[in-house]
């Protein structure tokens, strides 16, 4: 696999698959919902084809990143007659408020989307207030 | 001849690399137009070809396999579902919005003749691949000299 600072020597004729291996080094930034609720913010990643075990979830000063390696699609030996996908490693880094309870993040992964439930400290709940 | 390339942070210069395989490509009759590659159409896809069979490959994240729906109709594939919005809970509010959601169609022309009673798919980690094993005729074959 090249790394990210050899340059590719491609063949005439034969171009796609090298280039394409060497754009397995890059990353892709998937596509992102988040929602919050009551107790907890809600982050959902599109990431087709990640390997359940290649899925990293980091919570550190103050981001949390997420990181997911694909497989290859193809087996080698065939030539592609059509190539729009990528196998991507996938990457995003986003902030994290004080307010979420590093130690309680819940991950599941399914149909390709990864889903994050970051619940939020006790004292950053939203709370009703008893009028007297 | 060996042409060398330096690595582009841009996507611009992907057609430029990848001129040399559509230009062979196109005598072969597999061509596509880059601007067809850069219009985005939904579902992104590969087809690979192997001796026997034809692969396709599509990711579509987030979509179940009880809302994908393929058919094989001269010659054509084509591939229609709907990626449903997730479920939000009651008195929740979005802050992010990126993933799109809605119905989606897209018809491809098979590479070759399929054997159409013998065509498999799967969908697996919003991956779907579609096996077409080649027709009896387009296959290649081995002929014994007599």
């Amino acid at each position: 696999m090249a790394k990210n600072n050899e340059v590719a020597v491609i063949q005439r004729g034969n171009t796609l698959p090298t280039v394409q291996t060497e754009m397995k080094e890059s990353y892709v930034t998937p596509s992102a919902d988040i929602f919050e609720m009551h107790d907890a913010f809600v982050v959902k990643i599109d990431l087709p084809g990640a390997v359940k075990d290649s899925i990293r979830v980091t919570a550190e000063d103050g981001t949390l990143s997420v990181k997911a390696k694909v497989e290859p699609y193809h087996r080698e030996g065939g030539p592609l007659l059509f190539n729009e996908l990528r196998t991507p490693t996938y990457f995003r880094v986003f902030n994290l408020s004080d307010g979420i309870d590093r130690k309680s993040i819940d991950a599941q992964y399914e149909l390709g989307v990864l889903t994050l439930k970051l619940f939020k400290k006790e004292e950053t709940k939203a709370k009703e207030i008893e009028i007297k | 001849m060996l042409v060398r390339v330096q690595r582009f942070p841009s996507s611009l210069f992907e057609p430029l690399l990848n001129f040399d395989h559509d230009l062979e490509n196109m005598f072969k009759g597999g061509w596509c137009a880059p601007a067809a590659r850069s219009a985005r159409q939904y579902p992104a896809l590969d087809i690979a070809e192997y001796g026997n069979e034809s692969v396709v490959v599509a990711e579509m994240p987030g979509v179940k396999k009880e809302d994908l729906k393929l058919s094989v109709q001269d010659g054509m594939l084509t591939i229609s579902g709907e990626r449903k919005a997730h479920q939000t809970p009651e008195n929740s509010s979005w802050l992010r919005n990126e993933i799109r959601i809605g119905e989606f169609e897209r018809t491809i022309q098979l590479p070759h003749d399929v054997k159409t009673d013998a065509i498999t798919a799967e969908l697996t980690d919003g991956v779907l691949r579609i096996v077409l094993p080649k027709a009896d005729e387009v296959r290649p074959r081995e002929i014994a000299i007599k």
